[in-house]
């Protein structure tokens, strides 16, 4: 009888760990197919990240422009974490996750004013969100933000 | 590839402005340092051996950002900023970005 | 300056840090060897420990359980078999007492300090005297090779260092990998305890018939719940294959052929 619990707790555990491998994969590769799509767009944009505006044409508004994502890992990757940390180094399975948020988060900032023609002084934050308890959750917030600019025609 | 954090390249001109590029890396800690540094607590000081770990993500994540600026056809990156998170415990995030220039 | 717009083509995901499944492969089993070797040697760190402390420290660090019941008389055979195994000499000079645990279930236990607890249900259910004496040499056997101690220096280790490389978080499969293979040692360590168990019969009555009685009952009784490929997540071996193997020890006593060690 324990043998069927015990075999019964194991196959949960890869299940879950197979779920968030293959789920984690669909929605990582949807979302960069997204992001790649939007960076294209919003190429003629540029976001600069100094303060100095070297244009003769007059500015008809500058706003405060953010840009804001949060992004969470899958349950194989902070399976992989557990033993990354174990010999160190670059831990690769979460860059694609703090990547794709950053590119998030920058292209919100631009699409949070649509009519600017460029962004001053961009600057991101990235913060980790915790249950509380000290532990972490793989949970990332990405905040991007700067001024944008409309000049006149 | 010059690299400041000022807005512009002292003593030369930017012609050409390509917009914001980035490079990032994450990085965990291992056993061994983890307890070195738990050692190093009682008694206080560097910890050497996360000093140098930060240091290696920090250069991989400037490395990244050079990468993007010279594909771009940049010859400096200007007004470069830098920021160090924690992403999960044990593992820190470097985020190093700035805007890829022409300067003459 | 102007603005030139420049579409990244490779290096925009320069910072997405994609492996080749081939370095996943690599990283996976480089993981495994090293955690494979790591969980031996702590194992053997942990048995080397054990066999150091000395048998007198071990009888004065350890008490046997409060559960026992002062019943001389029912334990006044066992006594007597336990001192018959006892007196040839080759068990550990520890304090061996036995306490008499109140369970229907014919079990017996070897607690750590010299100890041998024995249930009612043993009691009962075993007549013959060397039958008995089969269960304590098997106990005997137990604290012979110091399984008690190792177990729990095993544990310690195990958890120490379960604390230091994962510690603050549970990585799923550690737990259960580790599970099955302290299982596996628990196994290795019964069926030795068999074997000393069966030598000490032998030498202190010279003859080894009707020992397994007990084996023999408990494979009559549990026939149907031998789940075979389910055997490696146990702790004892399946009953029947410890029946062949004493059975095979005991021709080998009978035929007076020398035992390997």
């Amino acid at each position: 009888m324990e043998e069927y619990i015990f075999l019964l707790q194991v196959g949960l555990a890869v299940g879950l760990l197979a779920l968030g491998f293959v789920a984690g994969k669909i929605a990582e590769n949807r979302h960069y197919r997204s992001i790649r799509e939007r960076e294209q767009r919003w190429l003629h944009v540029p976001a600069v990240t100094w303060k100095t505006l070297d244009e003769d044409r007059p500015v008809v508004y500058a706003t405060l422009a953010i840009g804001a994502v949060v992004v969470s890992v899958d349950h194989f990757k902070r399976f992989l974490m557990f033993f990354r940390k174990i010999f160190g180094g670059e831990v690769h399975s979460y860059s694609s996750l703090i990547d794709r948020g950053r590119r998030e988060a920058l292209l919100r900032m631009k699409e949070s004013c649509p009519s600017a023609d460029l962004f001053l002084n961009c600057r991101l934050e990235t913060s980790t969100i915790s249950n509380g308890q000290g532990k972490s959750t793989g949970t990332v917030e990405v905040l991007a933000y700067g001024t944008a600019i409309k000049l006149s025609r | 590839m010059i690299l400041t954090n000022i807005e512009s390249v002292t003593g030369k001109q930017i012609i050409e402005h390509y917009g914001l590029v980035q490079g990032s890396t994450i990085r965990a800690k291992n056993v061994g340092r983890d307890i070195m540094a738990s050692l190093k607590n009682i008694v206080g000081g560097e910890l050497t051996g996360y000093t140098e770990l930060l240091v290696e993500a920090r250069q991989q994540a400037i490395d990244r950002m050079v990468a993007q600026a010279e594909e771009c056809g940049a010859n400096a990156v200007v007004n470069v900023r830098f920021s160090t998170s924690s992403v999960a415990q044990g593992a820190a995030e470097i985020l190093c970005y700035g805007t890829a220039v022409k300067v003459r | 300056m102007r603005f030139v717009p420049k579409p990244l083509a490779g290096t925009a995901d320069a910072s997405r840090g994609t492996t080749s499944w081939q370095t996943f492969l690599r990283n996976v089993a480089s993981a495994v060897i090293i955690l494979g070797l790591g969980y031996l040697a702590l194992g053997a760190l942990a048995e080397l420990l054990a066999r150091t402390i000395p048998d007198r420290w071990e009888a004065r660090m350890f008490a046997p359980p409060d559960a026992a019941v002062a019943d001389t008389d029912r334990l006044a055979r066992a006594n007597e078999i336990l001192a018959k195994l006892t007196s040839s000499g080759e068990p550990r000079d520890l304090p061996y007492r036995l306490v008499l645990v109140p369970d229907p279930q014919p079990n017996a236990f070897a607690f750590p300090g010299g100890a041998i607890g024995v249930t009612t249900g043993l009691l009962d259910s075993v007549e013959s005297e060397l039958g008995l004496a089969m269960v304590l040499g098997h106990e005997l056997g137990h604290h012979q090779y110091r399984h008690t101690l190792t177990a729990i220096g095993r544990a310690l280790v195990f958890t120490v260092a379960r604390q230091l490389l994962f510690g603050g978080g549970e990585a799923p499969l550690v737990g259960a990998s580790l599970g099955i293979a302290e299982a596996g040692h628990s196994r290795r360590q019964e069926r030795e305890a068999d074997e000393l168990g069966l030598r000490l019969v032998y030498q202190t009555y010279g003859r080894t018939e009707g020992s397994l009685e007990l084996y023999e009952d408990l494979l009559a009784r549990d026939a149907d719940d031998q789940l075979r490929w389910a055997a490696f997540l146990r702790s004892h071996p399946v009953t029947s294959s410890r029946l062949d193997s004493l059975r095979r020890l005991q021709a080998q006593l009978e035929a007076g052929k020398p035992v390997a060690d």
